[in-house]
């Protein structure tokens, strides 16, 4: 049984518990897993009945309602008010003639009119019409109101980098993400931790390509903490990521684990709430490195497969400090096949 | 009771023509979706803050909010409650710092708040709830968004991606160091 096919088991009973299966019902399904997944179980049974109610107050939400319809109407009548601008060489034309024969023509001469009478501004606002319209409504600037400047527990990512789809507030992860993190799916990467090499530029043992990121924030030096989101790709059979998006956090690096020079199929070392997940090659048997990380097998529960330099293992165990360093003190040890 | 209705053909919408509907300043389209999100996000709100006053206000901001972001805003498969979401979770962090407290799953029925008891709220079930939130408490920030995203929520792992901003599987491994801890602390002997 391996971790992934736990997790499948998990999901599909958790699933059936929250459609109302019993647990041991569920269990019976799968025998091999049966203590680890009651654990997971419970868990998730104790949640889902524990789930308060919050009463909703219909003069609250009715208030709520009217607020924003209204924020919607004043919108609308701001936009219209935009449109006119543009609009009057549709109503000149009259039905008669398609829009989009005079579409070409429109914009040049709406253009160059609002420069003769009304400047660069006017233009401005003509072209991002959503922006002052809203900025009307909702007063202030365009930008939504930040997040704190202070870093304490969570602060702000990048406001000034949200991507289209996100709102303008853009939190940083919690504390717990500032660890190193390699992540691989599908053909994306995602990688924070700190910069090993400047040429080829490495983090976490993964070379980044960051030559045709769309965005590049900081300046990065040798043991800058770098969060990197891009795709992947094969160099000389060795896989790399491509940085659509490379940015220097302002975190405080913690000791960091040497990454492996060459990472295996992957490659993952997470930090969460004193547990420790690795996986990767084995680059030491004395004592088992993976990932850079010490990892102490003496108490382990479970160790499946012969564990040599080389092969891909994962490791689950729990997060200690022994003389000074950082060690994985593993409950379960698999290695890959 | 909400006086505010929306015609029936928006009512059929799909989600895209909604979100560019939404986009057009429609008076329907908005009042679909706050009809179709608000106590959704305003107990998410609340489950956040542990306050009712301010998870209604912060509410009513992520609608606004949303009107002013809708231009940026781009549909892709995903639903646009994940979108509030994650709008909803930004207004409470900022909520958060200002008010300079610490926890982010606040369940307690404090602080004006008030949590319903189901009609055959127990009290064995009190006390399970009870001791719910408080394990739930002491998991770490992340570990407790996805649990409530998830299971007080019921979001998919993909949309819990889109209001994190990780990935799916991160998410499913989130979830999966989350429930183990959970149940480590359920566990009378702690195992």
């Amino acid at each position: 049984m391996d971790s992934k096919q736990f997790e499948e088991h998990l999901e599909q009973c958790l699933q059936l518990v929250r459609d109302g299966m019993s647990i041991d019902e569920c269990l019976t399904r799968y025998p091999e897993d049966a203590d680890e997944l009651r654990a997971h179980l419970v868990a998730a049974q104790a949640l889902l009945g524990s789930s308060p109610a919050i009463e909703v107050d219909a003069a609250t939400q009715q208030r709520a309602q009217a607020r924003l319809l209204g924020a919607v109407a004043e919108a609308g009548a701001a936009r219209a008010d935009d449109g006119l601008l543009l609009g009057w060489p549709f109503r000149l034309a009259g039905a008669g003639i398609r829009r989009a024969v005079l579409l070409p023509y429109a914009l040049p001469i709406a253009l160059a009119l609002l420069l003769a009478f009304g400047g660069l501004t006017t233009v401005a606002a003509v072209l991002q019409p959503d922006v002052p319209v809203l900025r009307g409504i909702f007063g202030g600037d365009d930008t939504a109101p930040p997040a704190d400047s202070d870093s304490s527990d969570e602060e702000v990512f990048a406001a000034a980098t949200a991507t289209e789809t996100e709102p303008a507030t853009e939190a940083a992860p919690d504390d717990d993400d500032a660890e190193p993190r390699t992540e691989f799916d599908g053909n994306e990467c995602e990688l924070r931790g700190p910069v090993t090499s400047l040429d080829p530029l490495i983090v976490n043992g993964t070379v980044i390509d960051a030559s045709t990121a769309a965005e590049v924030r900081g300046e990065i030096g040798m043991g800058t903490f770098v969060r990197v989101r891009g795709r992947t790709a094969l160099v000389a059979d060795e896989r790399i990521c491509v940085a659509e998006e490379l940015r220097v956090e302002d975190l405080p690096a913690p000791a960091q684990p040497v990454p492996d020079p060459e990472p295996e199929d992957e490659p993952r070392t997470e930090f969460d709430d004193g547990e420790c997940e690795l996986r990767g090659a084995v680059t030491s048997v004395d004592p088992i490195t993976v990932n850079g990380v010490a990892v102490d097998a003496s108490q382990a529960e479970r160790i499946r497969g012969a564990v040599a330099v080389g092969v891909s293992a994962r490791i689950e165990g729990v997060l200690v400090t022994q003389q000074g360093v950082r060690v994985c003190l593993a409950e379960r040890i698999e290695v890959d096949d | 009771m909400v006086t505010e209705t929306m015609s029936a053909r928006t009512a059929q919408l799909t989600t895209q023509e909604l979100v560019e509907e939404a986009k057009a300043f429609s008076h329907d389209a908005w009042t679909r979706i706050f009809d179709e999100q608000y106590t959704r996000i305003l107990r998410y709100c609340f489950l956040r803050t542990g306050d009712r006053t301010a998870a209604e206000d912060l509410t009513s901001d992520v609608f606004l909010e949303a009107l002013r972001g809708i231009h940026r805003y781009r549909y892709r498969g995903v639903p646009l409650a994940a979108w509030l979401y994650r709008i909803a979770h930004n207004l409470t962090v900022d909520h958060l710092k200002r008010r300079a407290t610490r926890p982010s799953v606040s369940l307690d029925a404090g602080d004006g708040a008030r949590l319903i008891p189901q009609v055959d709220d127990r009290a064995d079930e009190a006390v399970l709830r009870h001791d719910v939130h408080d394990a739930l408490r002491q998991l770490t920030k992340e570990q407790q968004q996805v649990l409530v995203l998830r299971f007080y929520q019921r979001l998919s792992h993909e949309e819990i991606a889109e209001v994190m901003q990780r990935r799916a599987g991160a998410v499913r491994a989130l979830q999966h160091r989350a429930l183990k801890a959970l149940g480590r602390l359920l566990t009378p002997d702690g195992r």
